[in-house]
This record gives C-alpha cells, structure tokens and sequence, in this order.
C-alpha cells in the first residue's frame, strides 16, 4: 500500500478551502439579513474552542485518523460502532454537498440535462483524483485556488461601484439573541464542520505545530468568507439577500461595467463547483478510510469505487427539490451537527484523555 | 434505461472484482459486491419508476424525534 503523506501547510490548505464553497454562493445567515456578517464573525469565535479540541484530541494519538483513534480508546466493538456512525454522517455530508451542485448546476446551467450525467462526470473524476492520491488532490487545489482567489479579487475591484455601504445598516437591527442563533448555526455549518479532516488526519506529516492545524485557516478563511458576505449584502441589501437561493451568483450579475463588461457569474458558479468538488473529495476519502479501518482492509482505494456510487445514489434521492434541502438544514441541521460534531468529540476526547493518563499511570 | 444501469454496474463490477482478484485481495471482494449492490438496487429502481420511499422523510423524523426528547434546545 502506498503510504500517503502530507504536510500541515497542504493539510491546511483544504481546511481553508472547506468553509469558501458554501459561503460563495448561498445566503448564509440569512435568517438576520444585513447582520449575517455580524453572525459569521460571530460564529468563527464560537466555532474556536472546538477547533482546538479537535486539534487536542489529535494530539493525544499522534499519526492516527479518528476511526483508529476510536478503536484504540474505545475498544474494537464500541470503536467500530462508532466508527459506522461517523462514516454514515460523512457520506450524508458529501450526498449533502454533491446534491447543493447538482441542484445549482441543474437551476442555472443545464435545465434540461438529466441530472445523473453530470453527476456521473463529476463522481468519476472524484474516483480519478483519490485514486491518483491525496498529494494530486492537493496539487489540483492548490493550482485552482491562486486563480479563483485572483479572479474573485478582480471582480470585487469591478464591483466597487455597485456596492453600497448603507447596505450594510442599520447594525444590530435584528435582536442579538437571534444574530447569536445564526452565529452557533454558522459555526455548527460550515467551520465546525472542519471535523471530517480527523478522519483522514493519519496523512498529516506530524510534528508539534499539528496541534494548532485548524486554528489559523479557519481564521483566515472565516475572515475571507465574512468578507464575501459584506460585498454580497453591499450589493443586494439585506432582503434581496436573505430571498435569493443562490445571493453570490445573483450579486455577480450587477455587474455593467462600461457596458460591456457583464455576465461575470460564471466565475462564481465555477469557483463553487471547484471548491464544492473538493469537499466532495474529501468526503469521499474520509467515507472510503472510514470502511477500511471498520473492515480492516489494505488500501481505501480498493472500496472507493462502491463508496462513491452509494455516495452518488444517496445524492440523487436524499432532497426532491432545493426547497426541501434549505427546510431540512434550517430546522435540523444545526441540532445534527450539534451532536455529530460537538457534543460526541467532546465524550470521545474526555475519554481519551482518561484513557491515556490510565495507560501513562500503570505503564 | 435499466439496460444501461446492468450494464454500467455489471462493467465496473467485473473489472472492479478482477482488479482485486488479481492483486489478491479476497477480503475485499464481498465487501465491493455488498457496496455496489446497494446502489445497484436503488439505481434499479430508479431506473424502472418503482416509487422508493424518501429516506429523508425518516431521518428528518428521526432527527425530530431525537430533538424532541432532548428538550428541543437548538
């Protein structure tokens, strides 16, 4: 088996990459309108703890992912049985992620396609990326980010114009406590999220500052995608933001520059697709680790050809329209998530934790 | 429409199982053909219009049910 290996910088690269797809293009925090900009900076200071927990709790087991970890310090049975729980939610997460493009993709490009075409494109080169390994994935999103992050600075330069600050105001119009509400949902989706990289965290090059991985991409990048937020709000207002499904490719139609320079959305619809495959790929890889480890099998990608088909399946049937798919992550998301990602990591590091100090006392 | 689900899945197993073979892992083989047939089923179904009930209609109320219970914070 070919051992993969990437260092902290590449690791954190898609830790910056994970929160930027989603922010891009759908209205985040729009339950508070022009305050959803208050909610996201809001909501990468709560989502900062756990980050640190999940980067503690990594440390404990140098070099594992978390489904070893969990078979270390819960034993085989208990290990596995959570093991098959987390694989299910990454598999929920990457059907989630796959289904959000194919709806965009089906709602702004190709009305008339059957949806599993472009999706059957899309899981074979995810097959093809993994494949080739973790290191070509990154190399891919590396070339793809420079370009993206050059042409998004270009088109907010061009957008300058339409903006409008006031916008922007009042501030705090909605009660705190509700800007509060969208910040812990905001963080839950998509910066605590960041969970799925300990599943395949054994890829990390270890050394001391693997500890602290997360906190600075998330930072950066929750700096970055507030900053997303603000232009969108700037050139919609707050409830043209808060009805459009997709404000961030509606925000990009704005611009007219000297009349001819227009129909600048298509940089938004492929940055999302790019940063949307890439999640995607994680997902996957995270799902195929997952079953290797419950199955105790040589390599992940022996099984990623069945992992991405039942990932694929679970995407064309999971939502029957985008309506379905906002109701669902607006009332439930947040309390799943909440456990998945909060509440069980907090159990699984307190006990870890006890466990080592255990193997420490008696050894 | 059925025909070229068989036909997609029935290619990508075979080569899938062969590859395994061939590099001998035994292991992994009923674990390919139960994951594959998974999607293979639904995608069957699927393809031939047989209504197949939303699984979200029952996580959704599984997620409710669970909310419920816990006092609903959230």
């Amino acid at each position: 088996m070919k051992r993969e290996v990437i260092s902290n910088k590449q690791m954190q690269l898609f830790i910056f990459i994970y929160p930027i797809g989603s922010y891009s293009l759908f209205n985040m925090g729009a339950g508070v309108k022009q305050d959803a900009w208050i909610a996201s900076i809001i909501g990468i200071i709560i989502s900062m703890p756990m980050l640190f927990l999940y980067g503690r709790l990594m440390d404990l087991y140098p070099g594992k992912n978390l489904f070893e970890l969990l078979e270390i310090v819960f034993g085989k049975f208990f290990g596995k049985i959570l093991s098959v729980l987390f694989v299910f939610h990454i598999i929920f997460i990457g059907a989630y992620i796959f289904h959000n493009i194919m709806d965009f993709i089906k709602l702004t490009a190709l009305w008339n396609t059957p949806i599993f075409i472009p999706m059957l494109c899309m899981i074979l080169l995810c097959i093809w990326i993994l494949k080739e390994g973790i290191e070509t994935l990154w190399g891919w999103a590396k070339f793809n980010i420079r370009l993206i992050l050059i042409f998004m600075i270009f088109t907010w330069i061009l957008l300058i114009p339409e903006m409008q600050l006031s916008n922007l105001q009042p501030f705090f119009y909605s009660s705190f406590e509700k800007i509060l509400n969208e910040g812990l949902s905001l963080a839950i989706y998509p910066f605590i999220e960041s969970f799925i990289f300990l599943l395949f965290f054994d890829v990390v090059q270890y050394d001391s500052s693997t500890k602290n991985i997360f906190i600075k991409p998330v930072i950066v990048s929750g700096l970055f995608v507030t900053l997303i937020m603000m232009i969108n709000l700037m050139l919609l207002g707050g409830n043209a933001y808060a009805s459009f499904y997709y404000p961030g490719y509606e925000a990009m139609k704005k611009m007219h520059l000297a009349g001819s320079f227009q129909r600048m959305e298509i940089i938004v619809s492929i940055e999302f697709i790019i940063f949307r495959f890439v999640e995607i790929d994680c997902c996957l890889l995270g799902a195929s680790k997952g079953i290797q480890k419950i199955f105790n099998l040589n390599d992940y990608r022996d099984i990623l050809v069945p992992v991405a088909s039942l990932l694929m399946t679970l995407a064309y049937i999971m939502f029957g329209s985008i309506m379905e798919a906002k109701e669902f992550v607006a009332d439930l998301w947040t309390f799943y998530g909440f456990l998945l990602q909060v509440v069980l990591p907090i159990i699984i590091f307190i006990v870890a934790l006890i466990r080592k100090k255990w193997v420490i006392q008696n050894s | 429409m059925i025909f070229i689900v068989l036909i997609f899945y029935a290619i990508i197993s075979i080569y899938g199982v062969l590859s395994l073979y061939k590099k001998n892992l035994k292991k992994e083989i009923p674990i390919y053909i139960f994951l594959i047939s998974i999607s293979f089923i639904l995608n069957s179904l699927i393809a031939m219009k047989v209504p197949i009930p939303d699984p979200m209609i029952y996580f959704r109320k599984f997620l409710e049910w669970l909310k419920r219970i816990l006092g609903g914070f959230l």
